[in-house]
């Protein structure tokens, strides 16, 4: 677990910087999407999250699920091109899981790339990620990730 | 619904401030789903793209101002256009409209904007 400013990036992930997301390859081709410890900092306290619907295939850029917080409502975007093929069901019930275990019970949906893995290439790993997300938090001038009780890490 | 286009028509003003945020809010979050998503503002709601008036302006005392709601709607892509005969309701010109806003409009794009949308929210 690489720790950045008191913002954990687990090393068995990969990221994208600007959309602030991680994406897990689940080894049978298909992949888990979710927002970063950085980015749940950013938001704050989450009211909702609303994946968007099974079945569904997004372009690459675009959102996989709109999340509404205390201070920010945005959308959690996809780096490829993706079909999503579930979502988790539970943070729309709960948003708050994404404060708590952004990087387990915190995925958002589980998508298949339409591309296949080609479609991944330009993520990042851990430690490209982590001097990346050093400077995206300079530019947004965050001091340091916040963890509220219960976070899992 | 996704991927569709929402209009919002706002003709509340600062003189009803409770109601000045919510537009902005769900135009938003329509722009976040994918939406095209597009703010008319119409009657006092012109006054909402006027220099200055939404800089200490707040739906409740104390809470976000709206001109941070114009903005974050603004970063999401939303389109904001004013209703001409409402700048002149208000004795204004389009030199007085704030750098957020993509220009003024008149009641035939309005009533083609509307016709054409997936969802239409009035405030």
């Amino acid at each position: 677990m690489a720790e950045l400013k008191n913002c954990l990036l687990p090393e068995d992930l990969r990221y994208h910087i600007e959309y602030n997301v991680w994406i897990r390859d689940n080894a049978d081709g298909t992949h888990d999407i979710g927002m970063t410890d950085i980015a749940q900092s950013m938001a704050g306290a989450m009211i909702h999250c609303r994946p968007k619907k099974v079945g569904k295939v997004v372009k690459a850029g675009k959102s996989v699920a709109t999340v509404e917080s205390g201070k920010w409502v945005g959308p959690v975007k996809s780096p490829f091109e993706a079909e999503i093929l579930e979502r988790n069901d539970a943070i729309e019930a709960d948003a708050t899981i994404l404060n708590r275990s952004p990087y387990t019970q915190g995925w958002i949906v589980r998508v298949k790339a339409v591309e296949g893995d080609s479609a991944l290439a330009g993520l990042l790993d851990v430690e490209a990620a982590a001097a990346g997300f050093a400077a995206y938090m300079a530019e947004k001038e965050i001091e340091e990730c916040i963890h509220c009780e219960g976070f899992d890490g | 619904m996704d991927e569709g286009n929402v209009v919002v028509f706002v003709t509340s003003g600062p003189e009803t401030s409770q109601r000045c945020a919510t537009p902005f809010y769900m135009a938003n979050i329509a722009a976040a789903m994918d939406n095209e998503a597009e703010m008319i503002f119409q009657i006092d709601g012109v006054l909402l793209m006027k220099k200055g008036v939404a800089d200490n302006l707040m739906a409740k005392e104390g809470g976000k101002r709206i001109i941070d709601f114009i903005r974050e709607a603004k970063e999401a892509g939303v389109g904001m256009r004013v209703c001409s005969a409402a700048l002149q309701l208000h004795d204004m010109t389009e030199d007085d409209l704030i750098d957020e806003c993509d220009g003024v409009v008149g009641a035939a794009y309005m009533t083609d904007q509307g016709l054409d949308a997936s969802l239409v929210l009035c405030y």
